[in-house]
């Protein structure tokens, strides 16, 4: 520590210490100021009266006077009132006193704490940058109405030389992240020699790139006992302030990190940019409670990592990519023409003569990518012709499912060979197609409608629900005793003559002779030597019918015995 | 022998004979009652067909059987049997069988039995084996049932002996050849 600062921190904890011990009693105490050599400065003279009513007070002064030289004295204070004025006793330019007291009507009016009159002070031009220049008051006294003079506590006035051309500096550190990540930057201070014991730093950046976060005494903030306290604003960090309120209030901060400012790197700021944190106004406090403009260093800088962002000229979301570099967020690599925002990589590939999606070949598809959903036209890709289309006669589908061949016809499917309905039988009327399924529908025709149900054995048949039945048995009975009176559905009545043996007393009836006819071929089938077909009495010439069986047999014996006339 | 059955041979001798030989007799009843009675000629003559009394059904109806008589030697072969039975419908009438058979022919064979249709008395009858890949029917010696037929007295007569005969006789392809005749006669009195 130097010998300055071991005074000026002396001075300070003897002032403690005095109003310490006088709490009770009146103070007469002097604030303090900085300047440059030959600068004036302002120090106020405070009474604190303690309760007392106080109505006048006087203290005299001494300081070096080869450092300073009093200036004036204010004839106004924020306590002066009520008719009080400020008289100072200056000796061959020397201030040798100050009394303040009303000789008026108003002499009995209590002064009230606050300030006695401004004494202003010129620094010498000589005198010493960084000294600390005291103006000591002592006897002082207040006078307590009507006219009890008491002493008061007496206090020592500083005046800090300020180092010409210099000041401490505070500047913001540099930092790198991500897009998306945290970043803190130091709040740096270099004192420069002065002794500050807060600074006041403002802070300005790109909100919509960074956003605050947090704040942190730096190691010379801490080390001096001093906290951070933030201004935030809407979110958005205005100012960084660094002071202390407890018994290091009047530390002073040294060389080192005021405070740690902790920044988050929007997502989506662009990789491999800079960002800046301005600071301004930045401002310094001497002890006890002079400010003075600090001077603002650098400005803070956060390098977003990431390479270089690939570029996407013409805005199509596809970049064209190398190995330096990265697309930018929510694009893809692999553009193969970054002048035509209509070709990109997973585009549809069109005829058209160029590689529309990038996969290098140019009209992939060629006679798909002409594909007019017509199939009465023959598609083919021209390049940069673009897509014809010919008309073919391929075999086609009109959708039509009641037409059954449909062709292609002038581009576009014409519909062929209709299907015709026709009545299922004779219960049924012609139907409709039905376009969906081709399938004719089937209209029954009213009951009792007259019909055929192809049984040639029955007679006046009529429809019922579509369907040919009743009707009545046909006779074939051709009152002929000689004859076997058959109805086959197929064909009708059959009357076979059974007198198959006309020789002798056989000759004019059918008897057991006949029966040996039918005998004889019984059993046989066309083809065989015995089948006769006079014995096939069923007349079925067909399999199996058609041989000569019990059926023939039956029919026979319905006329066996009989007389033929 | 009864005197009945005496009684019966005079009659048969008293009958002409058509074809072949009868003989034999049999059935019938008697005693004070009305009855239909039935005398035949007796056994049927070797490769011969003849009638010979079944036995009364009742009182009123006779069954007759249709007999073959055997060769006297060897066999006799046949196809088939075609004949009318002769009868006086004034006083008897034929009873159709619910099932025409025949116990010598085959289970196959086709039997017709009807009566005519314009000529009242006259049943004719037929019995045929079919196709030729079935044998023919070989019998041997001894009586062998052709079928049997069945008549009643008709309503309301009383008769004294009336024949029962045969007309349009053959036999089909039989090896000798066979003969037909008849001594039987149903009375009712």
């Amino acid at each position: 520590m130097n010998k300055r600062a071991s005074f000026l921190i002396a001075s300070l904890l003897l002032l403690a210490a005095e109003s310490a011990a006088f709490a009770q009693t009146p103070i007469l105490s002097f604030d303090q100021a900085a300047g440059f050599p030959g600068d004036v400065v302002t120090l106020r003279l405070v009474l604190t009266t303690g309760g007392i009513p106080v109505v006048a007070a006087e203290s005299a002064f001494t300081y070096d006077t080869d450092q300073l030289t009093f200036v004036s004295a204010s004839v106004t204070g924020s306590a002066l009132t009520a008719g009080k004025k400020a008289v100072a006793t200056v000796e061959s330019g020397v201030l040798e006193r100050l009394t303040v007291y009303d000789d008026g009507t108003n002499w009995s009016t209590p002064i009230e704490d606050g300030d006695l009159p401004l004494m202003r002070f010129r620094i010498a031009p000589t005198a010493t940058p960084g000294s600390l220049l005291t103006i000591l008051t002592h006897d002082c006294s207040v006078t307590v109405a009507p006219a009890t003079k008491r002493a008061a506590t007496c206090g020592t006035g500083l005046v800090f030389v300020q180092v010409a051309g210099t000041s401490p500096v505070i500047s913001l550190g540099e930092a790198s992240g991500a897009a998306g990540t945290s970043v803190t930057l130091a709040l740096g201070l270099a004192t420069n020699g002065m002794l500050p014991i807060a600074t006041e730093t403002t802070i300005a950046y790109d909100a919509s790139k960074l956003s605050y976060v947090s704040s942190a005494a730096g190691n010379a903030a801490s080390a001096a006992g001093k906290s951070v306290d933030p201004s935030v604003a809407g979110g958005v960090l205005q100012k960084i302030a660094v002071y202390a309120t407890g018994g290091s209030w009047n530390t002073p901060i040294g060389n080192g990190d005021l405070a740690l400012i902790t920044f988050q790197i929007g997502a989506a700021v662009t990789p491999g940019s800079q960002l800046t944190v301005s600071i301004s106004g930045c401002k310094y406090t001497i002890a006890p409670a002079t400010t003075t403009d600090a001077a603002c260093g650098n400005n803070g800088s956060i390098s977003v990592s990431g390479a270089a962002t690939c570029p996407d000229a013409d805005g199509d979301n596809y970049a064209v990519c190398t190995a330096t570099c990265n697309p930018a967020p929510g694009k893809q690599c692999g553009d193969c023409n970054d002048g035509n925002g209509a070709v990109h990589p997973n585009t549809l590939e069109v005829c058209n003569g160029i590689d529309d999606n990038c996969d290098t070949v140019i009209d992939n598809g060629q006679a798909a990518l002409c594909d007019d959903g017509n199939v009465c036209t023959t598609d083919a890709c021209g390049g940069a012709a673009g897509c014809t289309h010919v008309n073919n006669s391929l075999s086609c589908n009109d959708g039509n499912a009641c037409t059954q061949a449909d062709t292609c016809q002038g581009g576009a499917c014409a519909g062929l060979n209709p299907v015709v309905c026709t009545a299922l039988d004779l219960c049924h009327n012609a139907g409709v197609c039905n376009t969906g399924t081709g399938v004719c529908s089937n209209p029954a025709k009213p009951n009792g409608t007259a019909c055929n149900d192809g049984n040639a054995c029955t007679l006046n048949e009529a429809c019922s629900g579509g369907i040919c039945g009743g009707g009545t048995a046909r006779s074939c009975d051709d009152a002929q005793a000689c004859t076997a009176d058959v109805c086959d559905p197929a064909i009708g009545c059959l009357t076979s003559v059974t007198n198959l043996d006309t020789g002798g007393f056989s000759a004019a009836r059918v008897d057991g002779r006949d029966l040996v006819v039918l005998a004889d071929a019984y059993n046989s089938c066309p083809g065989d030597l015995r089948y006769r077909l006079a014995a096939n009495l069923d007349r079925v010439q067909t399999l199996p019918g058609a041989c000569i069986d019990g059926t023939d047999f039956h029919l026979f014996m319905v006329s066996f015995g009989h007389n033929c006339p | 022998m009864t005197a009945r059955r005496v009684a019966l041979l005079a009659f048969a001798v008293a009958l002409p004979i058509g074809v072949g030989c009868g003989g034999g007799g049999g059935g019938g009843g008697g005693g004070d009652t009305l009855q239909l009675s039935c005398v035949d000629g007796g056994a049927a003559p070797a490769n011969a067909v003849t009638l010979i009394c079944g036995g009364a059904t009742n009182s009123t109806t006779e069954r007759v059987d249709v007999v073959l008589g055997g060769p006297a030697s060897g066999t006799t072969t046949l196809r088939g049997l075609n004949f009318d039975v002769i009868y006086e419908p004034a006083n008897l009438e034929y009873v159709p069988a619910a099932t025409d058979t025949s116990p010598l022919f085959s289970p196959n064979a086709l039997v017709a039995v009807r009566l005519s249709d314009d000529q009242p008395g006259r049943v004719i009858v037929s019995i045929q084996e079919y196709g030729s890949v079935v044998a023919p029917v070989s019998v041997g010696a001894g009586q062998h049932l052709v079928l049997s037929l069945s008549f009643r007295r008709a309503a309301g007569v009383t008769f004294g002996p009336t024949p029962l005969t045969f007309e349009n006789a053959e036999a089909t392809s039989a090896v000798p050849a066979i003969s037909f005749g008849s001594a039987l006669a149903l009375s009712y009195q």
